[in-house]
């Protein structure tokens, strides 16, 4: 592919390209991550969500949700999140944290 | 023959490193090494003088968070971006006041006067007029690659040899053609080389301003991590800075400077003859 290119510019060439590669995987991971934590639910714009981490959400993970609709607290595991708009809950399950996505039950 | 060469020689699976490396790794282990023993003899508490074993669980608790790659995604779009702003202002307005004795004496002192005012000293006011965030942020590194562009294209601009503009003038070229043909070319070495020093300084302006004017990246994660006795997650992103730097040096600005510099002819490429 780089043969025609001359020796001192094939490693900026290499990185970049492999800075790419790495990207690409990345995105496609996250995109195929996203489909199965949201194969089953139902995506009505306003659901509310509980989405279960392997660990206690930090500020970080905490603006994340508060992206995604109203963040309620975190218990047994699970963020709960309220009127959770679709696209950005979409855009929170291609993360490689996110364990998984579930809509919550409505209290009686 | 080294050690190294003499175990590729007997059929050993080494990996092709030179000599150098071995040693850079060797050197990095060793302060590792001593940095662990100081821990044990020193023995201060782990948020006080964290220890390598406690910076390596932080950095695979970071990456299992997903912080830090994303933080690293921050720095680095902010870098990338602050630094094509910085480049390319520096060059065009250099290129005006090395071609142009009216914005050369228009400008030419103001540019002066802000050179002294490092950029630190901007981005409290910058937050009061633009808030927290990536603009900031933006302005603070285009800020500090600004100058040693703009001051390096000045000097390619000048040193000119005059004999090849009038060569190129008397063969009929245009202004244009003067310009793209020779000054350009002859100005590009300096160009570069004002751009890597502008990439390195730029690096040491986005943590700052990172830290003070952004909610994420990798200034803030030592900042957050300083004001919440996490001092583990400030070494891990040290440490970062340090790679990261180390990484886009000698994959991306050594080779494009070398290459720039022995293409116009300043220097000969190794091994090139004599």
């Amino acid at each position: 592919m780089t043969r025609g290119l001359p020796s001192e510019w094939r490693t900026p060439v290499y990185a970049l390209v492999t800075m790419v590669l790495v990207m690409l995987t990345a995105a496609v991971w996250g995109r195929i991550g996203a489909a199965s934590h949201l194969r089953d639910l139902d995506l009505t714009q306003g659901a509310d969500i509980a989405v279960s981490l392997t660990f206690e959400p930090e500020r970080f993970h905490i603006e994340a949700f508060q992206r995604v609709g109203r963040y309620q607290g975190w218990s047994d595991g699970r963020a709960r999140i309220m009127s959770a708009d679709a696209d950005a809950l979409r855009r929170l399950a291609r993360n490689y944290w996110v364990r998984d996505i579930e809509i919550l039950e409505a209290q009686p | 023959m080294t050690d190294v060469s003499a175990a590729a020689v007997r059929g050993l699976p080494l990996p092709r490193v030179k000599t150098s490396q071995w040693r850079g790794i060797l050197g990095i282990l060793v302060v590792l090494a001593l940095w662990q023993v100081s821990v044990w003899i020193i023995a201060l508490p782990a948020y006080f003088y964290p220890a390598p074993v406690d910076v390596a669980a932080a950095f695979v608790d970071l990456i299992n968070k997903g912080i830090l790659p994303a933080y690293i995604a921050d720095s680095a779009f902010r870098y990338a971006t602050g630094v094509a702003t910085g480049l390319t202002l520096g060059v065009c307005f250099g290129l005006l006041i090395g071609l142009s004795r009216f914005w050369s004496r228009l400008l030419g002192p103001i540019i002066n006067f802000f050179y002294a005012i490092v950029e630190v000293a901007w981005i409290p006011l910058l937050v009061i007029w633009i808030g927290y965030g990536f603009n900031t942020i933006l302005i603070a590194i285009s800020y500090v690659v600004f100058f040693p562009v703009l001051y390096n294209t000045l000097t390619g601009v000048q040193t000119v040899q005059q004999v090849l503009i009038n060569a190129v003038r008397t063969l009929g070229a245009t202004r244009r053609q003067v310009l793209t043909s020779v000054i350009l070319p002859s100005a590009l070495p300096n160009i570069i080389t004002g751009f890597r020093v502008g990439a390195g300084f730029a690096f040491r302006g986005l943590i700052f301003a990172e830290m003070i004017a952004a909610g994420s990246g990798l200034g803030f994660l030592i900042f957050d991590g300083a004001t919440t006795r996490q001092t583990d997650r400030v070494v891990v992103g040290m440490i970062m800075m340090g790679v990261l730097w180390l990484a886009l040096d000698r994959l991306f600005l050594r080779p494009v400077e070398r290459a720039t510099i022995e293409r116009w002819g300043l220097v000969r490429a190794q091994g090139g003859g004599s």
